[in-house]
């Protein structure tokens, strides 16, 4: 079986270009029986989004969450939506 | 939201209105130096480069036929202006030239002797990133860990990810052979996600 090593390499290739139909069905077999892959691709998906989101400047319109433990320095602002 | 609908749709507008679109131009200006400041780890050189290359860039703003262009032309000026920079200064490190050089005991850290995840590192559900998006402080966690990525990874993460080029264009750009360029995004993305989830997604489970 393909290890995870490989897995995650052929997992960030595919970011990149459309993998050949054999090595994306040795890939799919693989993800069906391993749950630590399977997570990493959905969170390439995940990296991507993010780091787009970051790149439109979305990181400067979030808000402080005093539950989130250490953000709690700076009071949110109400209607700061509202832009 | 309603501000959102206004904005035009991207493509058709003449480029007049580019050089007018205040919110555009900032927008684009605020990657550009996020960028610059990560490829030339010097803020006051990176907002330099920034200025010179919108300088340059709205001369030739009537050539566009839309904002996706137009701002990939500024990025194109920007990358050129960051050459020029790194190139004086002689501290280009020669991305070609990697080897296995930047953190092969990552990996190993990572995966065990067979390429199976060590227990510990096997990366576990996110769930939905909507929600982490919109706090402050995961954005600075994201800050955190890209800045942490070896230069070399974060150049072609941001490369790929942020000013969105394809993988072709950045072999050229950093004279990178597409294996080379493979196993950079793979290091970058297995740091990113691991700093990502140690820092963020685990950190939520413990309080």
């Amino acid at each position: 079986m393909m290890s995870c090593l490989e897995a995650t390499k052929l997992i960030s290739e595919a970011q990149e270009k459309a993998l050949p139909l054999k090595t994306r069905m040795g890939l799919q077999v693989h993800l069906m029986m391993c749950g630590g892959c399977h997570n990493f691709k959905q969170q390439m998906g995940d990296l991507r989004a993010i780091t787009r989101a970051y790149a439109k400047g979305e990181n400067d319109v979030a808000e402080e969450n005093p539950d989130s433990g250490t953000a709690a320095k700076a009071p949110s602002v109400p209607g700061k939506d509202s832009q | 939201m309603t501000a959102k609908s206004k904005i035009p749709a991207a493509g058709n507008e003449p480029p007049q209105s580019l050089l007018a679109d205040s919110v555009f131009l900032e927008d684009v200006r605020r990657q550009m130096l996020k960028f610059a400041t990560l490829q030339l780890s010097d803020r006051s050189q990176a907002e330099d480069a920034v200025q010179e290359a919108l300088i340059g860039a709205m001369k030739n703003a009537d050539s566009f036929g839309g904002r996706a262009a137009f701002k990939t032309w500024m990025f194109a000026i920007l990358k050129n202006k960051i050459a020029d920079v790194l190139r004086y200064k002689q501290r280009t490190v020669n991305i070609g030239s990697f080897a296995h050089d930047e953190d092969d005991e990552d990996i190993s850290e990572l995966f065990d002797r067979k390429g199976y995840w060590q227990t510990g590192e096997r990366p576990v559900a996110w769930g939905n990133p909507e929600a982490a998006m919109r706090e402050k402080h995961f954005w600075r966690v994201f800050e955190a860990c890209l800045e942490h990525l070896p230069p070399k990874q974060a150049r072609v993460f941001m490369l790929r990810e942020f000013v969105e080029m394809d993988a072709a264009a950045i072999c050229a750009e950093a004279k990178l052979t597409t294996s080379n360029l493979h196993v950079l995004l793979h290091r970058a993305r297995l740091r990113l996600r691991e700093c990502l989830e140690n820092n963020w997604y685990l950190q939520g489970e413990k309080t």
